[in-house]
């Protein structure tokens, strides 16, 4: 006992020794590991496994697992401006160099943020540094104190970092948006548009026709301001290396999903695009989801009725909502909602994701709100496989289907008619039920609406409208064409407050700042993101169907959010 | 607001609409504060202490100044927040300002904010009457957040994680509120989520609700942010020390012992 009791103060002095004579920046200079950097960027995880820790606003002291470095300084190392405070860039670029003025860098901080006093008066005396070495850098995550002695804001944590982790953050911090991203050229930039095999070809059409529309127009502008001899020597030209051409790419998919990926690849190879913007593909996402994340290319809300699934944090594609699955976890809500629940349900789902998906997350949300509902869940192939299933049940009292195909569901239904006296149908059998459906079963259906009421009012829905009509765009798909002018809105501002910051991660985290702009289209009735939020819009009304009305539907809910 | 959506809307890249907004967007911020401060059911302010504290010299409450300057009490932080008319240019924005860090400061103000009769949830899922929640018999502290927040909620979160230790050691009989600002996606079980990460004893309450029941707290505490976009929110801290007593408002980030400090002078302003 006492000669291990003596190893371990001899081992205490001698790791203390070694503390005090390393001094911090001995390590300096050595390379460090961008992976382990990249690790505490992210996770706040120091170098031996552990979260760092650090003291914020003088006294509070917090962890890595609170306070990572993205968190205020994003994915992109761009930095933000969040409640009047200015978090500035710290990609090596601009660490690593002696600070320049950069007036385009921070236009967005300028004339669209909040920002403290203290940076309005920074705006005419900025407050010069010299360029960080991984010794300035230590001091500056120790000690809150830049490269030129200027003491930080008190909000910046000041951090108990080991000389690895320095090491390590140091080299991580000079990969972060070191190279403009892919699809960008001197004078072009690259979009695509995803189709899927199945899209319906006249809502492709009417996607398709607004965005070349919007490119037309983008490029019009572009021209004119680009060629115009007057050019305004002050302020434009500060701009004029931001402007590029849109090009669009539209990557039709063919055949089965598990063969997406590669033509997904081949079509990348042959043309990068810097985002792809809208897009229409009925079934799951997951392919091109995966795709975009791999290929750290941004997704901007594509028209998908199956998003990947997850909580939305980060990632590469983003959505207006999460689909069919929120469509059945917002219809478990409402009826566990009701003043006297149905006893048992019958649950009617084609053997595909567009059936599975749905009812497995239905089942599983009444399992919680509704634990003494019996679900009976029966999955049907193909519209023999559908009539089979509702004639085995045909004495259900309440019916909830998620088809297959739309269409042909409603067909079916229209010519068995079931007695239930509840009948629930996901969104996308709106138009089919309005148009087929006897008043006996519109009496009893009801359908999960996760868009905005038909009489609500978006001013800039009709902003939209009006530039549709007066570049005679006919509007045949009024929702898919708003969603499409949506996800156009959402990369011009992205790309417009980037200026000629051409990085993926730094367009996505301004899309993350703009999204709750009133810049909503009216289609659904809160568009908003948040940092790493990836899903706009979150939850669902019940309606039913009233077919005298323009909209043909009337909702009977509040806003459900599961 | 509608200059600003009228520059945004403008196209992009278009430098014609990218300065025009520089203009535009100082015109808005005046124009919001009128709108601000009329046609909404506020809290009335009845002593205003328009002093910004800073680390240099000690403060408390025996430094307070009692003022009944009602024009102070309204949003103008928000306006400072904004582009001043001249681009920094302004006699306060010296080289001086320039160097000093912006933290360290905050702003006090007593205000009566009546709590609105609406049902929101907390991080458990049950729903719970907001007003009889304030019907609560002690001091309360209140803040708003949202879990997803980058930059400013994480500090307000970890301050008050700190500060309940210093707390219940004056006096366990309080009650700690946090109300989500973007309640959609801040769902109970991501507020419990959170309410973990910073340690949330069993009196700090989370909250979630419908959008515009939230928004109904948010404007009877005179905490609406710029656009009704929640990434512009300003850091607020409100306290109260019991029932019917007036609230403490704090603008800008404290430390914990700062806001230890100004809780035990409000609970206990006979020990100072």
């Amino acid at each position: 006992m006492r000669l291990r009791a003596i190893y371990h103060i001899l081992l205490r002095g001698l790791l203390a020794t070694m503390l005090l004579a390393v001094p911090l920046w001995a390590l300096a200079g050595q390379a460090g590991d961008v992976e382990l950097g990249r690790k505490l960027y992210w996770e706040g995880i120091g170098a031996d496994g552990q979260p760092v820790r650090g003291v914020t606003q003088g006294d509070v002291k917090i962890t890595g697992a609170q306070f990572s470095c993205v968190n205020c300084h994003r994915p992109s190392g761009f930095g933000t401006s969040e409640g009047g405070n200015y978090v500035p860039p710290i990609i090596g670029e601009v660490l690593f160099n002696k600070k320049t003025l950069n007036r385009n860098r921070i236009f967005k901080d300028l004339y669209q943020e909040v920002q403290p006093p203290g940076f309005w008066a920074r705006v005419r005396a900025p407050r010069m540094r010299p360029a960080y070495d991984d010794v300035l850098l230590a001091r500056a995550l120790r000690d809150g104190v830049d490269a030129a002695g200027h003491e930080f804001d008190p909000i910046m944590p000041r951090y108990e970092l080991t000389p690895t982790d320095v090491s390590n953050l140091s080299a991580f911090l000079k990969t972060l948006s070191a190279e403009i991203d892919p699809g960008v050229t001197e004078r072009e930039i690259h979009f695509a548009t995803v189709i899927g095999p199945d899209a319906d070809p006249g809502e492709a059409d009417a996607m398709l026709r607004t965005l070349n529309l919007f490119f037309e127009w983008m490029n019009k502008d572009t021209e004119g301001d680009t060629r115009n001899p007057t050019f305004s020597p002050n302020y434009r030209s500060n701009f004029i290396s931001a402007y590029r051409y849109w090009r669009l790419h539209v990557w039709q998919l063919q055949g089965p999903p598990e063969t997406w990926r590669a033509q997904l690849e081949a079509k990348y190879a042959e043309q990068p695009v810097f985002a792809t913007l809208s897009g229409l593909v009925p079934g799951p996402w997951d392919e091109i989801g995966k795709f975009c994340d791999d290929k750290r290319l941004p997704c901007i809300f594509p028209n998908a009725e199956l998003p990947t699934p997850g909580d939305g944090r980060y990632g590469y594609s983003v959505f207006f909502n999460r689909g069919l699955v929120l469509e059945a976890e917002a219809l478990a809500l409402h009826l566990g909602d009701q003043p006297s629940p149905p006893a048992r349900i019958v649950q009617i789902h084609g053997a595909g994701a567009q059936g599975t998906r749905p009812a497995t997350a239905f089942a599983k949300t009444m399992a919680m709100v509704l634990p003494d509902t019996e679900i009976t869940s029966v999955s049907y192939d193909g519209a023999d496989g559908l009539r089979a299933a509702l004639a085995a049940h045909a004495n259900a009292e309440t019916l909830v289907i998620w088809p297959q195909d739309v269409e042909e569901a409603v067909e079916i239904l229209v010519s068995m008619s079931p007695s239930a006296a509840h009948l629930y149908l996901p969104s996308a059998t709106k138009d089919a039920a309005v148009a087929a459906l006897p008043s006996t079963l519109i009496e009893r259906a009801r359908l999960v609406w996760p868009y905005d009421r038909p009489d609500s009012y978006h001013p800039r829905k009709y902003r939209i409208r009006g530039w549709m009509h007066t570049r005679r765009l006919e509007v045949t798909h009024p929702r898919i064409q708003l969603q499409t002018f949506y996800a156009l809105t959402m990369i011009e501002f992205g790309l417009m407050h980037a200026i000629n910051d051409f990085y993926r991660d730094y367009v996505i985290e301004i899309i993350e700042h703009e999204a709750e702009n009133e810049l909503n289209p009216g289609t659904h009735p809160e568009l908003a993101l948040g940092p790493g939020q990836r899903f706009a819009s979150k939850g669902a009304y019940i309606a039913e169907l009233d077919p005298e009305s323009r909209a043909g539907i009337r909702v009977v809910s509040d806003w459900i959010v599961p | 607001m509608t200059i600003k959506t009228t520059a945004r809307r403008a196209r992009s890249m278009c430098a014609v609409a990218l300065t025009f907004a520089a203009f535009a967007v100082s015109g808005a911020a005046s124009a919001d504060q009128t709108s601000d401060g009329t046609g909404q059911a506020q809290g009335h302010n009845h002593a205003v202490v328009p002093e910004s504290h800073d680390h240099s010299v000690s403060h408390g409450a025996s430094q307070e100044v009692e003022s009944h300057d009602h024009s102070m009490g309204h949003d103008h932080n928000a306006a400072e927040h904004r582009m001043p008319d001249h681009l920094g240019m302004d006699a306060e924005n010296t080289a001086e300002a320039a160097m000093r860090p912006d933290g360290f400061q905050y702003k006090r103000s007593l205000n009566d904010y009546p709590a609105p009769d609406i049902t929101l949830r907390n991080q458990f899922g049950q729903k719970v009457n907001f007003a009889e929640l304030m019907d609560f018999d002690g001091p309360v502290l209140l803040n708003f957040i949202f879990t997803s927040c980058a930059t400013i909620c994480p500090v307000m979160s970890a301050t008050f994680g700190q500060t309940q230790e210093s707390l219940a050691a004056i006096d366990d009989h309080y009650l700690m509120v946090s109300i989500s600002i973007d309640p959609e996606y801040d769902t109970p079980a991501r507020l419990r989520d959170y309410a973990q990460l910073h340690g949330a004893r069993d009196n700090w309450v989370m909250l979630t609700g419908q959008f515009d029941d939230i928004f109904t707290v948010v404007r009877a505490f005179d905490a609406i942010y710029k656009g009704e976009n929640k990434m512009y929110h300003r850091p607020l801290t409100f306290l109260r020390k019991a029932k019917d007593a007036p609230w403490l408002r704090l603008e800008g980030l404290l430390g914990s012992e700062e806001l230890a400090e100004e809780y035990a002078a409000l609970v206990r302003p006979e020990v100072n």
